[in-house]
């Protein structure tokens, strides 16, 4: 008798104990993981912009984000030409200009890699720039900045171009064809909205789905709900499974979003 | 050289727009003579152009191929409507001329971004 109830003690507490583990993972825990993924990745976006912009860039409270009409300003990309190279020994300071301004650029040396990047990196060449945008007694600088010599100068017309497609798409303007004839605000929200494919709305109930279902959400259940034939979703889900956006939950009648 | 002069991107259609400022222009090399050269430009509107360049000796090494894209960095004159070259980089023979106009056009309508 007192075997009996020991067991069934011990059975009883695992049990408990798995139970509130499967909640957590299958419900809250996934759910926050994801939407404060989003949020890093936002806040991490390499934007293309140019050296004007980081100098006239502000931030609205100290250590926050700096902001330049409406664009933040995390990690930033730039080009421009070496003006000046100051060799610190352990790091290179390199002043860099683009022709909307200047901004100086630690570099810091890696004393385990052969190249000597003082010889790569001389006075007059256009160079990549990217980092992170930090601020120091009044002044602008980059944490982790990389820097890269531009063969090819395309890159050059591009940047500039794609740093004014990021500004004007900032400002709510869409730069479509000629682009300055005002275009609607929301005209390609809605657009978006409305033309939503099968495999996206399938791959939005997975996803909304997943953390009530962590065994899979049902093939049938979701050709219903969307009111679609079962063969057309087992296809969308085949393809929506090779691009790694869900993957099969118990058996191959279920999926989950990742 | 004066690095921290911000500069206009131009062609051959704005030069008297800027008269007396310094700009960047991205054409390409025609002839060179001594110290004058030419570099051919097209703009948005559809034409092209040739903008007369003036080198002095010890940039010349800087602008060797014709033919080759240049971005020049110089001042326009005011007589002329030249260009005094304060530095010429060798963007190669294979740019995107649309790109190259159209970052001439847009950078002036988004001017805040540049200057």
């Amino acid at each position: 008798m007192a075997t009996y109830a020991t067991n069934g003690y011990q059975d009883y507490n695992g049990g408990g104990f798995t139970h509130t583990n499967n909640y957590n993972a299958g419900s809250a825990g996934d759910f926050q993981d994801s939407s404060s993924q989003n949020k890093a990745q936002q806040r991490n976006t390499l934007t293309p912009v140019t050296i004007k912009q980081i100098n006239e860039s502000t931030q609205l409270v100290p250590d926050g984000e700096f902001i330049i009409n409406n664009v933040e300003l995390a990690f930033v990309s730039f080009i421009g030409v070496i003006r000046n190279v100051v060799d610190n020994t352990s790091s290179l300071t390199l002043t860099v200009e683009d022709g909307t301004g200047s901004i100086d650029v630690r570099k810091w040396l890696d004393d385990s890699a052969n190249e000597s990047p003082a010889s790569q990196l001389p006075v007059g060449i256009y160079v990549y720039v990217t980092g992170a945008l930090k601020e120091f007694n009044g002044k602008k600088n980059l944490q982790h900045a990389t820097v890269r010599p531009i063969i090819d100068h395309n890159e050059v017309l591009y940047h500039h171009l794609s740093a004014i497609v990021t500004h004007l798409h900032a400002q709510g303007l869409s730069t479509n064809n000629n682009g300055q004839n005002s275009n609607p605000l929301f005209v390609p929200n809605t657009d978006g909205n409305e033309s939503k494919s099968n495999v996206e709305r399938i791959y939005e109930f997975i996803h909304d789905q997943t953390p009530s279902m962590p065994e899979g959400v049902p093939i049938q259940l979701i050709a219903q709900t969307l009111n679609l034939m079962v063969e057309d979703v087992q296809l969308h889900c085949a393809k929506l499974t090779e691009d790694g956006k869900v993957y099969h939950g118990y058996d191959d009648n279920g999926f989950l979003a990742v | 050289m004066d690095s921290s002069l911000s500069n206009i991107r131009v062609d051959h259609t704005l030069l008297k727009q800027f008269e007396g400022k310094v700009v960047r222009v991205i054409g390409k090399l025609g002839s060179i003579q001594n110290d004058r050269a030419s570099l051919l430009t097209k703009a948005s509107d559809g034409s092209s152009g040739q903008i007369n360049l003036l080198i002095s000796s010890s940039l010349v090494p800087k602008l060797q191929t014709p033919n080759n894209y240049y971005e020049v960095i110089g001042k326009i004159t005011n007589d002329e409507l030249a260009i005094r070259v304060l530095d010429g980089i060798d963007f190669g023979d294979s740019i995107n001329e649309k790109a190259a106009i159209a970052l001439v056009k847009y950078s002036n309508k988004c001017s805040e971004l540049f200057y």
